[in-house]
């Protein structure tokens, strides 16, 4: 599950407050999901394509990260412009399928907004390790430490489902089971480690809640935190560019005429 | 007050300081005549081409109890579970001898999973992974069942090892509900009861009490002394001091087996000595432990 591990890097944006890119992130998804035209979209996918460079992930490890946008994209497109609300000219017909004009300019605004939407939060997020978003959360936005810490662990035995997963594949093969009853037993089999990979979680989820109540997060008194987080220059930086990729998209769409409000 | 109840208190499973474990005699530690597992520029990893440890020799031979041990992440574990016929080696050979393959392939990860069972039997660092019933007698029963053995051996064999590791009066408790100490025990006896020649145990003592600590190197030194090899990744230096026979450490540029001596290993006691005599076992170039 290398996919779980943040990108190691020595620019800049690994350094930034998680807070910050969560903030230009939100900035940036919201106001392109306030309207659905393809010149926003469009817009603002090239201005990140021009910031990726500086975003320190390497190129393997961006379009591992984005796959599932790339295959996402594409499949809205299509599905979009056969079967998306009619309008203007007949491109083609069969059946009770009509592809329009229409259609398809709803299907790249909707295939080019994923892309927008998705790429920054993705590129954004590959950089940062949970535990600095943790303390930012909890330091910068001042959300509560037991809502922050108990998601931070969460997060964290991730990885070890992984591990138990393997060891009860493994274990099933010692035990002298893991080959028997054909298609129907291996179908019980995964049922059965699905059912242990559970009772696992669940101990370990309430050890963890035990755990933490020890070390005193039940109580209200305010916590310290070992890592400071700190939220000045570099950090406002980055939400004004994510704020001005917003507004240019926004402002090229309305003087293109394209921009249609969602709301409206 | 402590010094006064000390008997007692290890008795009855308390670990007392300064107080060293009470050593069970092995009978002969004469190995029979027979290498059962053989490794060879052994590289071992959970992932294909990606080694955790390699360059690895040793040999597994009947009624020698090799330990593993090294630092965390050395890759003792995996090396265990390559072992085992679990994984597949990722580079080098882990090759059965004719006597362990018994007719089955002579690369343990090509076996059966029921072929495993009476072959090589592994204990799971943590037990709960490999229970697979909802009382402590069916998780016994498992192995038999799968060898298809008789209901009556299999009975046998079942409240014998119910009555051996004190599990006896939970025969019908759920395995997850058990004590720590229980689960181990428990995981033990499911994997002895298919009495596999080879035993693969990866920290068998950890978190354990005293009593079961001295019941599960007795059981061990039982087994060896019967003809099975005992393969135990392990940290405990008690237990490597009491049962192993050759050592192999990981997480040194290259790992060698070396065989230790009984004679020496009670002076081994001494952590200095005992990093000498590896050391001067390495340099002879033992890439394999001869009995």
């Amino acid at each position: 599950m290398t996919l779980l591990v943040p990108v190691a890097t020595t620019r800049a944006v690994g350094r930034v407050n998680p807070v910050a890119k969560l903030l230009a992130a939100v900035i940036l998804s919201l106001s392109l999901l306030l309207s659905i035209d393809w010149v926003s979209a469009g817009v603002a996918l090239v201005l990140e394509a021009v910031l990726l460079g500086w975003a320190g992930l390497p190129w393997r490890a961006f379009w591992r990260r984005t796959l599932p946008l790339w295959i996402a994209a594409p499949v809205s497109v299509i599905a979009t412009s056969l079967y998306g609300q009619d309008a203007g000219a007949v491109i083609g017909r069969a059946g009770f399928i009509t592809v329009t004009e229409g259609s398809v300019a709803l299907a790249f605004a909707i295939g080019l907004r994923i892309l927008a939407v998705g790429i920054p939060g993705i590129v954004l997020f590959a950089t940062t390790d949970p535990t600095d978003l943790a303390d930012g959360l909890g330091q910068v936005l001042r959300l509560p430490a037991r809502f922050v810490l108990g998601g931070l662990a969460g997060i964290r035995l991730v990885g070890l489902f992984v591990d138990d997963w393997r060891q009860l594949g493994l274990a099933r093969r010692a035990r002298g089971v893991a080959d028997v009853g054909g298609p129907i037993g291996a179908l019980k089999r995964t049922a059965g480690m699905a059912f242990a990979l559970l009772v696992l979680s669940v101990r370990r989820g309430s050890k963890l809640a035990t755990a933490m109540e020890a070390k005193g997060f039940g109580a209200d008194t305010p916590r310290t935190w070992a890592r400071p987080s700190t939220f000045g220059r570099p950090e406002y930086f980055l939400v004004a560019l994510g704020t001005a990729i917003a507004a240019v998209s926004i402002a090229t769409a309305i003087a293109a005429g394209t921009w249609s409000f969602v709301l409206a | 007050m402590l010094a006064q109840q000390a008997d007692t208190l290890s008795e009855a499973g308390v670990w007392v300081p300064g107080r060293a474990p009470v050593l069970p005699a092995r009978a002969g530690r004469t190995a029979r005549d027979g290498a059962l597992l053989d490794a060879v520029e052994l590289g071992v990893g959970r992932r294909r081409g990606v080694p955790v440890a390699d360059g690895i020799g040793a040999r597994i031979v009947a009624g020698r109890a090799l330990a593993v041990t090294g630092p965390n992440g050395a890759g003792k574990s995996t090396l265990a579970l390559t072992l085992a016929g679990l994984l597949p080696e990722v580079s080098g050979e882990l090759t059965a001898s004719r006597v362990l393959a018994d007719g089955a392939a002579s690369s343990p990860i090509r076996w059966r999973s029921r072929e495993l069972l009476t072959r090589i039997g592994t204990v799971f660092q943590d037990p709960e992974h490999q229970f697979l019933a909802g009382t402590v007698r069916d998780e016994l029963a498992v192995g038999p069942r799968a060898l298809r053995l008789g209901s009556r051996e299999t009975a046998d064999r079942v409240d014998e090892l119910l009555e051996r590791l004190r599990l006896d009066h939970l025969a019908g408790a759920n395995p997850f509900t058990l004590s720590g100490g229980e689960k181990r025990r428990l995981s033990v006896a499911t994997v002895l009861v298919a009495r596999p020649s080879i035993l693969v145990l990866d920290e068998p003592t950890f978190g354990q009490d005293a009593r079961t600590w001295r019941e599960l190197v007795a059981l061990a030194a039982e087994l060896l002394d019967d003809g099975s090899a005992v393969v135990a990744v392990t940290h405990d230096a008690d237990f490597v001091d009491v049962l192993a026979d050759d050592v192999l450490e990981l997480g040194t540029a290259r790992a060698h087996v070396a065989a230790r001596r009984l004679s020496a290993s009670r002076a081994a006691r001494n952590p200095a000595t005992r990093l000498q005599q590896t050391a001067a076992s390495a340099v002879s170039g033992t890439a394999g432990a001869r009995s």
